[in-house]
């Protein structure tokens, strides 16, 4: 990390707390508590655990990078963004499998009444970028999008992150009858935040965005415009502010952005014929009301519809399911209720209701504790 | 460190209760990313050095002891969060979700205070701990692209609450 970046905000992080007596105490009291105990000779036959060791957080950091530019050069980008980005990105998943191809879409998608859309015109020029919708894929809850950003210019190098672009956008998700739900900064809500992928050259990005919506099925289109796209540069500006009304000021560093700025608009036929949903009607509860009424998968996750008993809050409790091989999926988005089928086995899986504070001891390296703290669990094939 | 790991690992309390005082800034940096009072910070680290000691002999990798700490710090720093949210009055809860009463007056402080409740442990996780976006989603289990969006979020939160004068460089 620049030295220059957030150098202030580093050396406020890292300031030293002073002393607190009360919390001195504390310390030594279970110091003493730790010295009371007796040594306990413990066979340590325990079944290894799944763990993330940070060298291999960092190597899976290390993966994100440019791709040799001769290489890239040499190939087609549009087409096959999908392709080279999807195993990449934090929401990992087999896009290209289901992808539509914009430069040259299916049939179902020309036919879709009032689409005027032409591959051209997933093309557009605004200032100095020239961005390009290459495919898109939906399931029922997310639009995926991949995209190619062409600069006139180049790229500046002395970026923060190689390795995504941050993006505003606003439009509306059109109901048949023409109806919409408008999304953006206006509106409070911002589906999308950023693109992920890298640089194959100095004046292009190619990414995937991640767009969140419930029930994309119940859509017919998707109208948005990009307003801007910006990156966090290694320079900045030595500032010097208040800290709220304490009198107290702070030098900080700035850190220059580098934005552009314009208005790209597009627009994606949906057509719900190609969202894949499955759902398993499960309508099992325990004598304690817990219990499942279905199990919903589509192309990239899949969740459970949980049964609580009247008087309970739902926010009380957290579902885990795990795959036909006994682990835990992983969540898909920023909603834990949601999880991640890619590269997984979910011929069967076991879902389990657990208590949130049992939940939040069982979970990553203690996640076999949950079928003995489970206050519901059950197997269910989906075949 | 990896030798007072691998000692506490054994159970030996002087290298464990060692291995916690190295790490006691960080600790307490994080339950302050959570809490405002001192007692729940004290609450909390006492029950992670607790829980540490009891399951360090389970530990993978002595190079990852304190992503370990932190984590178990963060999963008992959630417990008593939600806990504490059962349990208060409506006023209460208005009361205690309050940013600005910490201990000291110190820039961590002012400078956590200015931060959303959801950023403040990201901050110190990012710019503190240097961890990267990809270890800090693995360690709050929250995905990465939301931690960066949250950062990037953190950060023009502050750039709107500073009265600014610009310097020449």
């Amino acid at each position: 990390m620049n030295q220059h970046i957030e150098y202030e905000l580093k050396n406020i992080m890292k300031t030293d707390l002073p002393e607190s007596a009360f919390i001195n105490q504390r310390l030594q009291e279970t110091y003493q508590q730790l010295n009371s105990q007796k040594k306990h000779n413990h066979s340590r036959g325990f079944a290894i655990k799944a763990a993330v060791s940070v060298a291999a957080c960092l190597l899976l950091v290390m993966i994100w990078g440019i791709q040799n530019p001769t290489l890239a050069a040499q190939l087609p980008l549009i087409g096959r963004i999908f392709q080279q980005l999807e195993q990449e990105v934090s929401y990992p998943g087999d896009y290209s499998e289901h992808a539509i191809d914009l430069q040259t879409p299916p049939i179902s998608i020309t036919d879709v009444e009032d689409s005027t859309q032409s591959a051209s015109t997933y093309r557009q020029e605004s200032g100095d970028l020239t961005v390009t919708l290459s495919e898109v894929t939906y399931d029922s809850n997310a639009l995926y999008l991949a995209i190619l950003i062409e600069n006139k210019n180049e790229f500046p190098k002395n970026v923060q992150a190689k390795s995504f672009l941050y993006l505003t956008c606003q439009g509306s998700m059109v109901y048949p009858d023409g109806t919409m739900d408008n999304f953006g900064e206006a509106y409070g809500n911002m589906p999308a935040y950023m693109a992920e992928g890298n640089f194959p050259d100095s004046h292009t990005f190619q990414g995937l965005i991640q767009f969140e919506w419930d029930h994309i099925s119940d859509y017919s289109f998707c109208n948005f415009t990009f307003l801007s796209f910006e990156q966090e540069l290694q320079t900045g500006t030595k500032m010097t502010g208040e800290l709220g009304n304490s009198g107290e000021f702070v030098e900080y560093i700035e850190n220059d952005r580098n934005i552009y700025e314009g208005e790209w608009s597009f627009e994606i036929p949906i057509d719900s014929s190609l969202i894949t949903q499955k759902e398993t009607l499960i309508n099992d509860c325990n004598e304690t009301g817990f219990g499942i009424e279905k199990i919903v998968v589509n192309d990239y996750e899949l969740y459970a519809v949980p049964i609580y008993p009247n008087e309970e809050n739902e926010m009380d409790y957290i579902v885990s399911i795990w795959d036909a091989n006994g682990v835990p999926l992983d969540s898909h988005g920023d909603d834990f209720t949601r999880f991640s089928t890619h590269g997984r086995d979910i011929s069967s899986i076991t879902v389990y209701i657990l208590d949130y504070y049992d939940y939040m001891n069982c979970k990553g390296e203690n996640y076999k504790k949950q079928p003995q703290k489970a206050i519901y669990q059950q197997t269910i094939s989906l075949n | 460190m990896e030798r007072l790991v691998r000692r506490a690992m054994h159970k030996d309390t002087e290298s464990f209760i060692q291995l916690i005082e190295e790490n006691r800034q960080s600790m307490m940096k994080v339950a302050y990313g959570f809490f405002t009072e001192e007692e729940d910070v004290a609450d909390v680290i006492q029950q992670t050095i607790l829980n540490a000691f009891e399951h360090i002999g389970e530990l993978r990798k002595v190079s990852y002891f304190k992503t370990w700490l932190i984590r178990i710090l963060i999963n008992n720093c959630n417990q008593l969060y939600n806990s504490k949210k059962h349990t208060l009055s409506e006023d209460q809860i208005m009361e205690y979700g309050k940013p600005d009463t910490y201990p000291v007056d110190n820039e961590f402080f002012q400078l956590l205070s200015m931060l959303q409740p959801d950023d403040r442990i990201i901050f110190y996780l990012y710019f503190g701990e240097e961890y990267t976006t990809k270890e800090i989603s693995r360690i709050l289990e929250i995905k990465e692209s939301t931690i960066r969006s949250r950062i990037h979020r953190g950060k023009e939160h502050l750039r709107k609450h500073l009265h600014r004068e610009e310097w020449a460089l």
